[in-house]
């Protein structure tokens, strides 16, 4: 592999197995992220985006399997690595932070104490060393680096500040890529900002790339580099950011972004996209979108359509890219 | 701030729970029929004897001034003497406790020994040689009564193998069948609790951040799984403990140890009123005192109840 590339995810399929039901949570996923770049992977829930961040860590539960594709990271295959060589990435390499930190964070455990250990493990520091970093990092992300601070319990602190403390914990050992999985949803409006912005900065300064999960297109449109749409399981469209705000290609895609408000719109009614994402359990075959998609034409039901070059780096799979929606207004 | 606020509505109810067990014990004293005075003198002794007794025992006053007296004398922790050996009371207690005290401790230490590691190894390993191990030692052990499982304790290990004496109360040796049987029937109930609080702990998301952290597994279950699957466990056991002074009191009859159980269960024999009296409010007031405990430990371990909180 390239020596430019951080992360690559090739042709990776998930299943989960309930009741002895299948279901394919991701189907064929291909991913590039590049050192210090803020991916943002969007679509919409139970589209495979947080299983798929949970692949890359290796923390699936035990009752969902990897069937198929490789995810290698650093040129480490993180499917076939050694348990022990993975928990040496897991925190110090790859770090994640979660969608709602007041249940991802020990209830029983001290803020400063759920920094200090991951430190300690990982960069072998001492006790005064390990807490001295600890109040630095609390200062960095906007925590008070106060002993009182410190020494509060996660239930004391606003949901802002627990995401800041699970930033604090997940850049504690300078990692080169974070997991971020919707990381605001929980938030409100003004502190999501906040956080964002706390993410690009921290980026910026660690030279660290951002894989960020979200359905919020604003968020994508304000802070990511590069986008990829994830639709069941697959990736359909992928490309920088600008490409693909001026020009997306796939019927997704357009949806998607029709569906945010804007200046220009005003007026006109939100278009949304049609339908709902289609039951995991059995998917549509051929192009997995076509029962919702406005341009679909015969062969969408029958055939997976491949992702093809647009220009440069912006890939789409669709096999009428760009057409004409027929949308109101 | 909290946690002393917390302190003061305990402590006001531990001595309310003392004040009305103390008021039902006088008062169902003096609904049983029998005069405790023609217990001591007997049915043939003379009206003059018995009324001398009945002065000395303060039991020809009018009821409310016997009342107040009563209450004053909890207070003091002073229940008067026995009829039979006339020493005080709270001493022939203070007395015997201790040993009836150490051996509830050491069932308690049993108790723990045998539910936490086999606790966590249920857990941990579901469905494996060490869950349906758990699973058979919890059944069995509640299901044997303790009593019981004393005297096949000392059937086996003391009169066909001879490790350990067969009656006494010297030495630390004689405590240890009293505790295994007592402990065994308690800790198959906190190994039943330990197991589930554990799996609910280990299935919570707090857990997937520590392995995101890259935790070695080891930390992962005891530093963060087991201290909260503890909180509830620490509330149970105090509870218990409170059934293992109780159990304690049964296997002394078992075991002959001369603790507080044998004391009691000789002066009901005798009609020992002052003996049985300062028995049921000592007994009373050990239980509250170890639940008041218990919601102490129970606010220091759980940060929620802790200073400050919101």
């Amino acid at each position: 592999m390239t020596g430019n590339v951080l992360l690559e995810i090739n042709d990776l399929a998930v299943e989960f197995f309930s009741h002895r039901r299948k279901i394919h949570a991701v189907r064929g996923l291909d991913l590039t992220v590049l050192p210090g770049q803020f991916h943002a992977l969007v679509g919409e829930s139970g589209a495979g985006k947080t299983v798929t961040s949970f692949t890359i860590l290796r923390l699936l539960p035990p009752s969902a399997a990897v069937t198929r594709g490789s995810v290698v990271f650093q040129d480490h295959n993180l499917l076939t690595l050694s348990e022990d060589l993975m928990r040496n990435l897991r925190g110090r390499e790859i770090s994640m932070i979660f969608q709602e930190p007041s249940k991802y964070l020990n209830p029983s455990m001290k803020a400063a104490d759920q920094v200090i250990e991951g430190i300690r493990f990982h960069l072998g520091y001492s006790e005064k060393a390990a807490y001295q970093w600890t109040r630095e990092l609390f200062q960095r992300v906007g925590l008070d680096g106060g002993r009182t601070a410190m020494s509060r319990y996660p239930h004391e602190f606003s949901g802002g500040m627990r995401q800041r403390l699970m930033i604090a914990m997940a850049v504690a050992c300078n990692p080169s890529l974070l997991i971020a999985d919707e990381p605001t949803t929980a938030l409100d409006v003004g502190v999501q900002r906040q956080i964002i912005n706390l993410l690009q900065e921290l980026r910026g300064e660690k030279n660290m790339a951002i894989l960020y999960v979200t359905h919020d297109i604003g968020v994508v449109r304000y802070a990511a580099d590069y986008v990829s749409v994830i639709y069941t399981g697959r990736i359909v469209e992928s490309s920088p950011k600008d490409l693909l705000f001026a020009n997306p290609r796939h019927p997704y895609t357009r949806l998607l972004l029709e569906s945010i408000p804007s200046r220009d719109k005003r007026g006109s009614r939100l278009q949304g996209v049609p339908g709902s994402i289609p039951n995991p359990e059995n998917s549509p075959p051929g192009c997995s979108f076509h029962p919702r998609c406005p341009i679909a034409q015969p062969i969408c039901a029958e055939t997976l359509p491949p992702m093809v070059k647009i220009e440069s780096a912006h890939r789409c799979a669709c096999f009428f890219p760009g057409k004409d929606l027929g949308l109101p207004g | 701030m909290k946690i002393f606020r917390l302190f003061l509505r305990k402590a006001g109810r531990l001595l309310l729970t003392v004040f009305i067990i103390s008021t039902a014990v006088f008062f169902a004293l003096r609904i049983i029929p029998g005069d405790p005075a023609l217990v001591v003198a007997g049915i043939d002794a003379s009206p003059e004897t018995v009324a001398a007794i009945q002065t000395r025992l303060g039991t020809d006053r009018p009821i409310l001034a016997q009342y107040e007296e009563w209450l004053l004398s909890v207070l003091r922790f002073d229940f008067g003497a026995s009829l039979f050996s006339e020493e005080k009371v709270s001493a022939l207690i203070m007395d015997r406790f201790p040993l009836t005290l150490v051996l509830a401790l050491l069932g308690m230490a049993v108790a723990f020994l045998l539910a936490l590691p086999l606790g966590v190894l249920s857990a941990v390993r579901r469905w494996s040689f060490w869950d349906y191990l758990g699973m058979i030692v919890s059944q069995v052990g509640m299901a044997v009564p303790s009593f019981w499982l004393g005297i096949v304790l000392l059937l086996m290990f003391a009169v066909w193998i001879r490790i350990f004496p067969l009656f006494g109360g010297e030495g630390p040796l004689h405590l240890v069948l009293p505790a295994v049987a007592l402990g065994v029937n308690r800790g198959a109930v906190l190994l039943r609790l330990v197991r589930t609080t554990m799996i609910e702990e280990l299935g919570k998301e707090y857990i997937i951040t520590a392995r995101s952290k890259g935790l070695p597994e080891r930390v992962i279950r005891y530093r963060h799984a087991l201290r909260n699957a503890l909180v509830p466990v620490v509330t149970v056991s105090g509870i218990q403990f409170g059934y293992m002074l109780g159990g304690a009191i049964i296997l002394e009859q078992v075991f002959s140890l001369p603790g507080v159980g044998r004391l009691f269960l000789s002066a009901i024999y005798q009609r020992d009123f002052p003996v049985v009296q300062g028995g049921v409010i000592f007994i009373a007031i050990v239980f509250s005192l170890i639940n008041f405990l218990v919601d102490m430990v129970y606010a220091l371990v759980n940060p929620k109840l802790q200073a400050g909180g919101g």
